[in-house]
């Protein structure tokens, strides 16, 4: 045991204290909602919340779009990765900084030429105008995360793979995609999160259909019209769209919990 | 790289290949390739435009069922603010059995959302037949300059839209044909529903003080003391999201000016100015009533909406707004104060024709059923005002209040409308600047001269 | 690099089967690995910034025809007294939204790598929910905490510091380190997740020599954890830093910008120009020097990372990686 027990103490109130700082603001939000705007207590304005802002479609859409863009990302990113911690690419250099130009983008107004883009191949109002460039969008983040996973990956692993011979996608296939599970998850989870939240693309480019809006438009629905809604409905509405994100997290974090506990044991 | 070559046959190799794919280019190519197209390839942004002008006749007679029904199977498609839906819900059943092969299909958003994307819808190629704009520059500007909504004069005076007291209720949806000034001109836009300034107050919290019901900013003012001085906060005020406070602001201003010159000034007008001695008074007033105290500790911490909920659950003597603000109030605990020296008010966001709607006709038989009388006073039921006040009847004193302070409005013609009308950064403008002057960090004097400066570099003159 | 290369050869020796010539340069395959996910990026990215350009020397309305106007969007830019204020303003939350996240999802991430935590799944998932919630949501709730008879000043008034107590959004003072607070608060979660990630991955037999050595729980933070997350603290603070310096939500739904201006940022003037104002042509100009200082600091910070980060033992590239 090389860890004293005040430290275990100290740790631990330091983690109550942030977790209370962290989880007030919502728990003050859930309150709220089940107080109701008539006073009294009950999910009436969950209910109120799922009916009126179409909530079932839009989790559904948002559950769509967003596995969809983590999966497609998590992919092409984890290649391109792989080839730059690993390989000579021609103007690999030159990439990164351009990666970088994507990643701190303000894209309040590039979502406009893309609103044009979208309507000339008559996708506007689909999941696709959402799908497509929201991937673009995640692939900076997801190269300099999975780039920087695969050089961390000690050489000894690869020159040991080549010694036997593994060729260069079996080496990426058999040697290092099962080390990146954790990376892979927490990368997963943020592009997940990302996604889950983006207002603008979808506000732009799914102006019409109700069947492809997103839980975010949905929630704004409720929010951007104070005058005529109960706040507690829109509170409620918020809890709607943020459950999922957090089971999300619990489930692809569960590597990486236990990745985690298994160091800490001992 | 010069040596490598010299060196090393493989990097020949290479180099041959890096002749025709020079190894930087295919890679920039790769990433710049659609873009040097676009940017060579396409003169300017904006060359081409989504949606095309349909066919739409003047009419010269109100639309009938038959000629409506000659359409066919349509479906009419509509966008509305979300705050028009218990009213739709309402009418659009009592439409499509008048008109059975009509389908309506609505699209609801919240007001944010609808104004930062309708314009963007009516540009499309499936734009909505029939949509909410908002008054001002930034969304029914610039759908009358593009040309993407339908001039109503014709439908106006077929359907005696200018006869009686509500026609004034349109000069907001009339522009000039560049879109450059509107208040006067071809109208291109209808708003059923009307709104009105004035003075909430809490009738108990009168009582208590021995106060009587506020009829004027006066009045209002020789209560404040009285109520600050009892301990209470004088005027509920939330203005965080700084509109809040321009309302008052304008309503002070409104009592000692010409409606007519600030309507022009609202309008765009470029012999007017704001740099007058009545708005620097008003701005002092304010400025005077923060540092009083009246509108008690915080008020830019707190939003408008949170303000009016604190209000209703008793907390202030006054909340000085608009019928907007009537729905969160219990009837029989508070009062309306009607401003008649100078109320301001205007109508909610106008109803447009898409220029490309192939239903036009079915479009002007909707918008002739949301200005009729039945349809005024489901509005007044829902807790809103109609334009259209005739034969209308309120249920309840603050519901009777508000429509009479409507009226007098309407009839006084002092319907100016909202500072914020007049350019499209005019809320953040002015709404900070108060903010400024109510904090003392800047004097009335140079207020009003920053909210004129914003002002010309739109519309010119002083 | 010709040594290194040939020594690299020589220790792969006859086995590697794909030995290839020592020098070569350029792995032209690994263009097929890095395609898809440059394509995806072109379409949708670059080509979007381009348009944008584009349009920065333009009038434009985004209806109507539009007007070159060469460099006065600009000139605009870099003469409006307002602009250079916002761009003040963004500095200042620089601390906020970036250095105190990271700070303090340091802090966190290494107090929950080093003993076993009661109930960490719980923890986590606690410290992650300021993450998750909507902007929106996240600033009509601090509205609530921090207003002027809201639970933070009542907490102050009862530990006897009621003279501090203030309507913190609304005060021209405090309202900008309050905008801020509430961007670390939601921020933290974010660096902790990342470093965590990291954290995983750090040989845990370091560790355990580090202890047989004697370091204290500071120490082997710093001489083994730290330096193992390099590359997270790189990206948790590109993420941070471009979050503050284009963040718009939480600004826009607590304070509009005020009062006066006194929380205004660049991204809020983006926003009105391109959605409000209809100015596009402006909004872009603004978006692209935002872009570019963005892109300043970011690199600043980088290059602060990147050379201490050369003594990391071990990197693939160092061992020879792949051929």
């Amino acid at each position: 045991m090389k860890v004293s027990r005040t430290e275990t103490t100290l740790t631990h109130a330091l983690l109550v204290v942030a977790a209370i700082i962290a989880v007030y603001p919502l728990i003050s939000i859930v309150l709220s909602a089940l107080r109701g705007g008539d006073g009294s207590i009950g999910l009436g304005s969950f209910e109120l919340a799922w009916e009126r802002g179409g909530f079932g479609t839009a989790l559904l859409s948002s559950a769509f779009i967003s596995i969809t863009v983590v999966v497609v990302t998590v992919a092409v990113v984890s290649l391109a990765g792989f080839a730059l911690a690993t390989m000579r690419v021609p103007g690999g250099r030159l990439m990164l900084p351009i990666l970088l130009l994507g990643l701190v983008l303000p894209y309040e107004v590039t979502v406009l030429p893309l609103y044009q883009l979208m309507t000339d191949w008559g996708l506007l109002d689909t999941w696709w105008a959402l799908i497509l460039p929201q991937i673009g969008l995640s692939v900076p983040l997801g190269v300099f995360w999975m780039r920087s996973f695969f050089a961390s990956v000690p050489g000894e692993l690869l020159e040991a793979a080549r010694i036997d011979g593994a060729g260069r996608f079996e080496t990426f296939r058999l040697v290092l995609l099962p080390v990146a599970g954790p990376a892979i998850a927490t990368l997963a989870t943020i592009l997940f999160l990302f996604t889950w939240n983006e207002f603008l693309l979808a506000l732009v480019l799914v102006p019409q259909d109700p069947l492809v809006q997103t839980a975010p438009l949905a929630l704004s629905f409720f929010a951007g019209a104070g005058r005529t809604i109960d706040p507690s409905v829109t509170a409620a509405a918020a809890v709607i769209v943020a459950a999922p994100i957090v089971i999300a997290y619990v489930i692809l974090q569960r590597r990486l919990i236990s990745g985690l506990t298994e160091g800490a044991v001992k | 790289m010069l040596s490598d070559r010299t060196i090393d046959p493989a990097k020949d190799i290479m180099r041959i290949t890096s002749r025709t794919f020079p190894a930087r280019r295919v890679l920039l190519g790769g990433l710049l390739g659609v873009s040097a197209v676009a940017l060579v390839g396409c003169a300017a942004p904006g060359s081409g435009s989504g949606s095309t002008a349909a066919r739409q006749d003047e009419i010269t007679a109100e639309v009938t069922a038959d000629q409506i029904a000659d359409l066919g199977d349509v479906t009419l498609t509509l966008w509305a603010d979300q705050a028009e839906e218990p009213l739709m819900d309402l009418l659009v059943p009592v439409y499509e059995e008048a008109y059975p092969n009509v389908t309506v299909d609505v699209t609801y958003k919240s007001f944010d959302d609808l104004i930062a994307t309708v314009v963007n819808a009516a540009n499309s190629a499936d734009a909505p037949d029939l949509f909410q704009g908002n008054i001002g520059y930034a969304v029914d500007g610039a759908l009358v300059k593009a040309g993407l909504v339908r001039p109503l004069d014709d439908v106006a005076s077929v359907y005696g839209w200018e006869d009686g007291a509500g026609a004034s209720t349109l000069a907001p949806s009339r522009w000039t044909e560049d879109g450059s000034t509107f208040g006067d001109g071809t109208l291109y836009g209808m708003s059923p529903i009307s709104e009105v300034q004035g003075i909430y107050y809490n009738e108990s919290k009168l009582t208590e003080l021995g106060l009587e019901a506020p009829e004027s900013v006066e009045d209002l003012e020789a209560a404040l003391p009285i109520a600050a001085a009892a301990g209470e906060t004088p005027i509920m005020l939330g203005n965080s999201d700084q509109y809040a406070a321009t309302h008052i602001f304008s309503d002070i201003a409104a009592t000692t000016q010409d409606p007519a010159d600030i309507r022009a000034w609202i309008g765009g007008d470029p012999d007017q100015t704001f740099a007058t001695d009545g708005n620097i008074e008003a701005a002092e007033t304010m400025a005077e009533w923060a540092s009083n105290g009246y509108f008690g500790e915080g008020y830019d911490g707190l939003g408008n909406q949170d303000a009016i909920a604190r209000f209703a659950d008793g907390d202030g003597v006054f909340f000085v707004g608009g019928s907007w603000n009537g729905a969160y109030l219990d009837a029989d605990a508070f009062g309306f104060g009607a401003l008649a020296s100078g109320g301001v008010g205007a109508t909610a966001s106008p109803w447009h024709i898409s220029s490309s709607s192939d239903e036009a006709i079915a479009s002007i038989a909707f918008l002739d059923m949301l200005r009729s009388p039945e349809t005024a006073q489901w509005i007044l039921d829902e807790g809103r005002l109609p334009v259209v006040t005739d034969g209308v009847t309120a249920s309840g004193a603050l519901q009777e209040q508000t429509l009479d302070a409507l009226t007098a409005t309407i009839e006084a013609g002092t319907q100016v409308g909202y500072y914020d009308w007049t350019t499209t950064d005019m809320l953040s403008v002015m709404g900070g600047g108060l903010q400024e002057v109510m904090a003392g960090r800047t004097t009335a004097e140079d207020f009003v001269d920053a909210v004129q400066s914003a002002w010309s570099k739109e519309h010119g003159g002083a | 690099m010709a040594v290194t290369s040939a020594t690299r050869a020589v220790v792969a020796g006859p086995s590697g089967r794909r030995r290839r010539s020592p020098v070569a340069g350029y792995s032209w395959s690994s263009l097929l690995y890095v395609a898809p996910a440059l394509l995806f990026f072109a379409v949708f990215v670059i080509y979007p910034i381009c348009i944008s350009v584009q349009t920065s020397f333009y009038e434009y309305d985004g209806l109507t025809l539009a007007t070159p106007v060469g460099a006065a969007n600009y000139v605009a830019v870099f003469t409006d007294p307002s602009l250079r204020e916002a761009l003040l303003h963004s500095l200042v939350l620089l601390v906020f939204y970036a250095a105190l996240p990271v700070l303090i999802g340091l802090v966190l991430a290494g107090a929950l790598s080093r003993i076993r935590i009661y109930g960490l799944t719980f923890f986590r998932a606690a410290l992650f929910i300021p993450q998750v919630l909507s902007s929106v949501v996240v600033a009509v709730a601090w509205r609530g905490l921090l207003a002027a008879d809201g639970p933070v000043n009542d907490t102050l008034r009862a530990v006897g510091l009621g003279s501090v107590a203030t309507s913190w959004l609304g005060d021209f003072d405090t309202a900008l380190p309050a905008v801020g607070a509430i961007g670390t608060w939601v921020q933290y979660g974010l660096c902790m997740v990342l470093f965590l990630g990291g954290i995983v991955g750090i040989d845990r037999s370091l560790y355990e020599a580090a202890r047989l050595d004697g370091a204290g729980a500071v120490r082997e933070f710093r001489a083994i954890t730290l330096p193992a997350l390099r590359p997270q603290i790189s990206i948790a603070l590109i993420l941070c830093i471009t979050f503050a310096l284009r963040n718009f939500d939480i600004i826009w739904n607590t304070t509009r910008g005020g009062p006066g201006t006194s929380t205004a940022v660049p991204s809020v003037y983006i926003y009105q120009d391109a959605f409000q104002n209809r100015a596009l042509g402006q909004a872009s100009a603004l978006a692209v020097v935002l872009t570019l200082l963005i892109l300043v600091i970011v690199g600043l910070v980088q290059l602060a990372l990147r050379e201490r980060s050369e003594i990391r033992p071990r990197s693939l590239r160092r061992s020879g990686g792949l051929r």
